[in-house]
């Protein structure tokens, strides 16, 4: 090995490289998202519903309802051409709807958990139904997204098809969750008291610390590789700017939220509670396709995987895919297996 | 590999990641379409911090100066400052033993025969190191009290400073959960207890070894049944938010039997009992 003073050159062409790295990014501004065309065929108070596509031949394919979570912006199922599961299910002869949460202003702090998962998601359910003339829908919940699915569908179940849950956490207790060990003492109503709605960038900043070397380092070393590479640059400048677009928590559901799930564990408990209702996932009965990621560090594959011993589904299928919580939407590899695969599993159960 | 080579070594990556935060630091102002997180609170600190140990936000925690600075205030704000202090320290001194348990590794690491060669091989490396010590770390309950406590004391630094307002008293509908909450524990403990005399009958009339084994038996069937019956009794749920607060059998906890090994990206399905 050669000793340290030996690597002057290798210094001096990663810096050029960096450089030229940089300065391309710098000049591109920000890339366009998105790769989809739709259309909004509902706002309601706190979300838009977004049906994408065209064509009258929408109407004879199976439809599907993608709920994301309010962590992050949902475009990153519809990054770029190329990169984009909303894209691969349209593809696949989908219908495909998704609910777009609207940012929480300061006289939406007390929007609360049901809000969410039973009244926008119900005012949702009951437009596509009418749109499409049919009593039942298809949900797709992704991440936080999967469990206001699966509190719907254990509420709601005569409404819903079957559901597919994506990367979402279930059992919030698993011995690998570290997310939920650091939040777990956290004081959730000085916190929601002192900032109202809670601060995107906040959470976003504990996400990133998550894998600090590994995210806020390596990833910009990384950058040498794509000196004169628009389009690999251009795809980070999408990733990155995702990953920065934080949207603020109202304050009352992140309370909610966090302290029912993260610090209580209120869904594996049957503690919790919604609408008036106690969520049971037992009463879960339709057709469930539970997709998680391997490697996934903020919601483990344990976490994941803990519905398989609580929903009382007797078609119950599980797609596991080898790769993180965010490569199983945007990696070249998932959008080969995942959406396809979600795609069959729902027109395989009309 | 020497102490000494070493410590070239880590200088050597120490120089290639202050270059990288330079470039990006420099970058910034024109670069929009790069939208690193914004140096606003302590989580950014430790979003800076990509190696523990070794950024200048460990040598001085976000805001400790402008609180240092900050003179004439209450007896209040001083506790909460003194409290945001100590916890910043405190998550410090963590970060700097995974920094020094990094090298440590990482140095392991290079007298390998297959360790890498160049430089950017080696940076790699350190990250490889600097994730694994950091995931051991992060993950005790030691860390996690750190991380609650420096959130815990920057919101009451900033309550004390005027920022936000302290939590409102409970509302109505709150309550109302709380007390299905408790409907729906007292339901599973009652069921818990009727399984339990249920198996304790049993007990008395099966041989002492037996016994054991019954004990359990019993519990489960108790609750399966209830939940058969639940679900036979159930009507068909009323609209979102229309719902009036009712308390609810517990018995959520199913176990499916035969769950299957999943492979990549295969589908599997469960098969009908």
């Amino acid at each position: 090995m050669k000793p340290p003073e030996n690597y002057g050159p290798e210094l001096a062409a990663l810096t050029d490289r960096l450089t030229k790295s940089v300065g391309q990014l710098a000049q591109m501004g920000l890339a366009d998202i998105g790769a989809c065309d739709h259309e909004t065929v509902l706002t309601g108070e706190g979300f838009r519903l977004l049906r994408y596509g065209s064509g009258a031949e929408r109407a004879d394919q199976c439809a599907v309802l993608i709920v994301y979570a309010l962590v992050n912006r949902p475009w990153v199922l519809d990054l770029e051409p190329g990169r984009s599961t909303i894209s691969r299910l349209l593809g696949s002869g989908m219908d495909v709807f998704l609910i777009e949460w609207e940012d929480p202003q300061d006289e939406d702090q007390d929007r609360g958990f049901s809000d969410y998962a039973c009244r926008m998601l119900d005012e949702c359910v009951d437009k596509v139904s009418a749109l499409r003339g049919e009593s039942t829908v298809n949900l797709l919940g992704v991440c936080q997204g999967g469990t206001f699915s699966l509190c719907y569908t254990a509420l709601y179940g005569h409404k819903v098809r079957n559901l597919v849950t994506m990367v979402t956490p279930v059992d919030f207790h698993t011995a690998d969750n570290v997310l939920s060990k650091w939040v777990r003492k956290v004081d959730l109503d000085r916190l929601v008291g002192c900032y109202g709605n809670v601060p995107g960038a906040l959470l976003n900043a504990l996400f990133l610390s998550l894998q600090p070397f590994r995210l806020g380092s390596k990833k910009y070393l990384d950058l040498v590789d794509l000196a004169n590479d628009p389009e690999g640059l251009r795809t980070f400048a999408r990733m990155e700017h995702w990953i920065a677009d934080s949207p603020d928590q109202a304050g009352r559901a992140f309370r909610e939220f966090v302290g029912a799930l993260f610090q209580r564990n209120a869904l594996i408990a049957g503690e919790l509670v919604l609408d008036g209702k106690v969520v049971d996932l037992g009463d879960v009965r339709c057709p469930v396709l539970n997709v998680y990621a391997l490697a996934d560090h903020l919601v483990p594959a344990s976490a994941s995987r803990a519905l398989a011993d609580h929903v009382a589904s007797t078609d119950y299928s599980e797609l596991s895919f080898d790769g993180g919580h965010i490569g199983i939407y945007v990696s070249r590899d998932a959008q080969e297996k995942v959406p396809p695969a979600v795609a069959a599993w729902l027109q395989q159960r009309p | 590999m020497t102490p000494n080579a070493s410590a070239d070594w880590a200088s050597a990556i120490l120089g290639l990641h202050q270059l990288l935060s330079d470039h990006l630091e420099k970058s910034q102002p024109d670069a929009r379409a790069v939208r690193l997180p914004e140096p606003m609170d302590w989580l950014q600190t430790m979003a800076r911090a990509a190696a523990p140990g070794l950024a200048p936000a460990m040598t001085s925690p976000l805001g400790l100066e402008g609180l240092a600075a900050d003179s004439g205030r209450d007896g209040l704000w001083e506790s909460a400052a003194q409290r945001y202090r100590s916890a910043a320290f405190a998550l410090q001194a963590a970060w700097l033993e995974i920094g020094s348990h990094t090298f440590d590794a990482l140095r392991q690491a290079l007298e390998l025969k297959s360790a890498p060669q160049d430089l950017r091989g080696i940076y790699d490396l350190w990250v490889a190191c600097g994730e694994k010590s950091f995931a051991r770390q992060g993950a005790t309950e030691r860390y996690a009290d750190l991380v609650a406590e420096l959130i815990n004391a920057q919101v009451s630094l900033l309550l004390a400073s005027g920022i936000g307002s302290a939590p409102p008293p409970p509302d109505p509908a709150e309550l109302k959960d709380e007390l299905a909450r408790a409907h729906a524990r007292e339901a599973r403990l009652r069921a818990d207890l009727e399984a339990l005399r249920q198996a304790d009958t049993g007990k008395a009339a099966s041989t002492k070894g037996r016994a054991a084994t019954k004990n359990a038996q019993p519990a489960k069937a108790a609750k399966k049944k209830k939940s058969t019956k639940k679900a036979k009794a159930k009507a068909v749920p009323s609209a979102p938010g229309t719902a009036k607060t009712s308390s609810a059998g517990a018995a959520s906890k199913r176990k499916k039997t035969g769950r299957k090994q999943s492979a990549a990206a295969k589908t599997r399905r469960r098969s009908k009992p």
